[in-house]
């Protein structure tokens, strides 16, 4: 679109474009309009104005959207309509409205009662109840118990690898694990000349015995906390 | 049989305690007169059967096999250098090898010869079984149980497995109520458990040992495995080691402890949230390894330089008072704990 921009060298009035101008001013119009008035034709003579016709963008650029903005479409607005509804109120049951207001004060009553009961039995001393021990669950304990938490909620697994970790326990796996094992190792009719290196420690023994002793309550102690 | 066995006497307590390492077969029994004790080197040698005149004058172990002669025990590592050869050793870094069935009959002599007959039908006899290697799963300790299961069940026993490591606590920690940190540095690998009051907290082991120091040292300084070994036996003081190979060997014995003692750290911290440590524990090391001279000193000076970012309190560091048989002694004490008063 052409447009003239009037540029104001000096105080001017163009009347037929209803323009006062003052010196410095700088105004747009329609290209038209500038090329039929005369009063801006004279004023443009005597060089109180400067005219340049020039083809001016009015469009304006648009923002970008922010990546992945998915526009929404406006939705027309709901309006929703109140109505009021006139109901007419019924004759109150006196009979039933009392029943009820007497059965409300005999819960009460009840309640009453109750915490009066209660009261009285927090005033009698109480029965000495021993404490249940805390449990203790050592490392195996601890894994059994887990172990048959996992058997039983967990679906049987038919096939797999068994990977070995650094602390798997030798004495389960033996059970999990399919092992083929040849049969008659140990030849007992191999003709041997075999002579074997014997010690005998006289110390130690009494203290191997005690050890002996000591392991065995220890783990009954330990299987009857864990029977417990 | 044809060996030196001492006759139990008839009021001492059931039971047997069977060690099997890489290096030695040591099972322990109660008797009347203390605690007997027998080993056996954990190795063979195959020769034809001509030398059998030869080996029946020079008395030493052997066992007859269709055209051969296998000399087993300490003999067949004097034999393979007169006759220029290896030794064959049944396990192979702790665990027996699943491709040697001429081992596992060789094994199953040495076993039966090393326990003897049992004093009563299905006498309880527990065995040693490492725990898995941490820094080695491939590795597996299935085979290695039943195998060994197995061989204890042909000679008569009622064969328990029971960890390594453990049996050293049972052994020396009865004071501490079967509390503490068991250290078994053995020729194939090092075993480490920890118990609290007799429940086993922790147990594992690295494929690290005496051979692993052997195979390193002799590699940085040029010489063979056989060579270092030989160093390592002829009296190494590990705080003050002379020339080069001692040198060499002391730097793979404290790289030994340090990757120890670090895989307890990293280990102990896995279960840490589990359990609750009542009392510091003492820490108990036991093995053929550990018996090189100043081996306590020189463990616990690595320990005290890893000791602020150790996990455990520790209240003691000991060795263990017979440290080859310390692991045999401990299963015995759990055989004889089979048995009700």
């Amino acid at each position: 679109m052409i447009e003239a921009q009037i540029i104001c060298n000096a105080p001017v009035m163009i009347p037929d474009l209803r323009l006062d101008l003052s010196r410095g001013e700088e105004i747009w119009i329609d290209e038209r309009m500038a090329r039929h008035s005369k009063d801006l034709g004279k004023a443009l003579a005597v060089g109180k104005v400067k005219v340049f016709y020039r083809v001016r963008d009015r469009k304006k650029t648009r923002r970008m959207a922010p990546p992945n903005y998915q526009r929404v479409k406006p939705q027309p607005r709901v309006v929703t309509e109140t109505k009021v509804v006139e109901t007419k109120m019924e004759k109150p049951d006196t009979a039933a409205l009392a029943a009820e207001i007497k059965q409300e004060l005999l819960g009460d009553l009840k309640d009453t009662i109750a915490a009066e009961i209660a009261k009285a039995l927090a005033a009698q001393p109480k029965p000495e109840i021993p404490e249940a021990p805390a449990p203790s669950l050592g490392a195996e304990e601890m894994a059994k118990v887990m172990e048959g938490v996992l058997k039983k909620h967990m679906p049987t697994q038919t096939g797999g690898v068994v990977i070995p970790s650094g602390r798997t326990r030798p004495q389960k796996t033996e059970e999990e694990t399919p092992l083929y094992l040849p049969q008659g190792i140990v030849d007992k009719d191999a003709k041997t000349a075999i002579s074997v290196q014997s010690k005998t420690t006289k110390e130690g023994g009494d203290e191997l015995d005690e050890n002996a002793r000591l392991l065995r309550e220890m783990r009954r102690k330990r299987k009857t906390d864990g029977d417990q | 049989m044809s060996e030196n066995d001492t006759a139990p006497a008839p009021n001492s307590p059931l039971g047997v305690g069977l060690d099997m390492g890489t290096m030695n077969i040591v099972a322990a029994r109660r008797d009347a007169s203390g605690v007997v004790t027998k080993r056996m080197r954990d190795a063979f040698l195959d020769l034809p059967a001509e030398h059998k005149r030869m080996l029946k004058l020079s008395s030493v172990n052997y066992v007859e096999k269709d055209d051969s002669i296998i000399i087993v025990g300490d003999a067949a590592y004097e034999m393979a250098n007169v006759f220029g050869r290896e030794v064959r050793r049944p396990l192979q870094a702790g665990l027996i090898s699943a491709g040697e069935m001429d081992a596992l009959e060789i094994l199953g002599i040495l076993v039966r010869h090393v326990l003897g007959d049992p004093r009563s039908d299905k006498e309880v006899c527990v065995y040693s079984v490492p725990a898995a290697p941490v820094d080695d799963p491939e590795r597996d300790i299935v085979y290695h149980q039943g195998i060994l299961g197995k061989i204890v069940t042909e000679c008569g026993y009622k064969a328990i497995p029971s960890n390594e490591a453990l049996a050293i606590i049972y052994a020396e920690c009865g004071k501490d109520q079967f509390s503490g940190i068991g250290f078994s540095f053995g020729s194939g690998m090092t075993n480490v458990a920890l118990a609290i009051r007799t429940v086993e907290a922790l147990s594992f082991s690295v494929g690290r040992g005496g051979d692993w120091i052997d195979k390193g040292a002799a590699k940085s300084v040029g010489a063979t495995q056989a060579r270092m070994c030989s160093v390592k036996e002829k009296g190494l003081n590990l705080l003050k080691p002379e020339g080069r190979e001692q040198e060499a060997l002391v730097v793979y014995y404290k790289n030994l402890v340090e990757y120890a003692l670090d895989n307890v750290a990293k280990e102990f911290e896995k279960i840490r949230a589990q359990f609750d440590m009542p009392f510091p524990v003492p820490i108990v090391v036991s093995g053929g390894t550990s018996k090189a001279e100043g081996f306590l000193d020189f463990f616990k000076e690595v320990f005290e330089s890893k000791r602020k970012r150790f996990p455990i309190e520790v209240s003691q560091i000991r060795a263990a008072t017979e440290p080859l048989d310390a692991v045999a002694r401990g299963l015995l004490v759990q055989a004889v704990q089979e048995y009700e008063d």
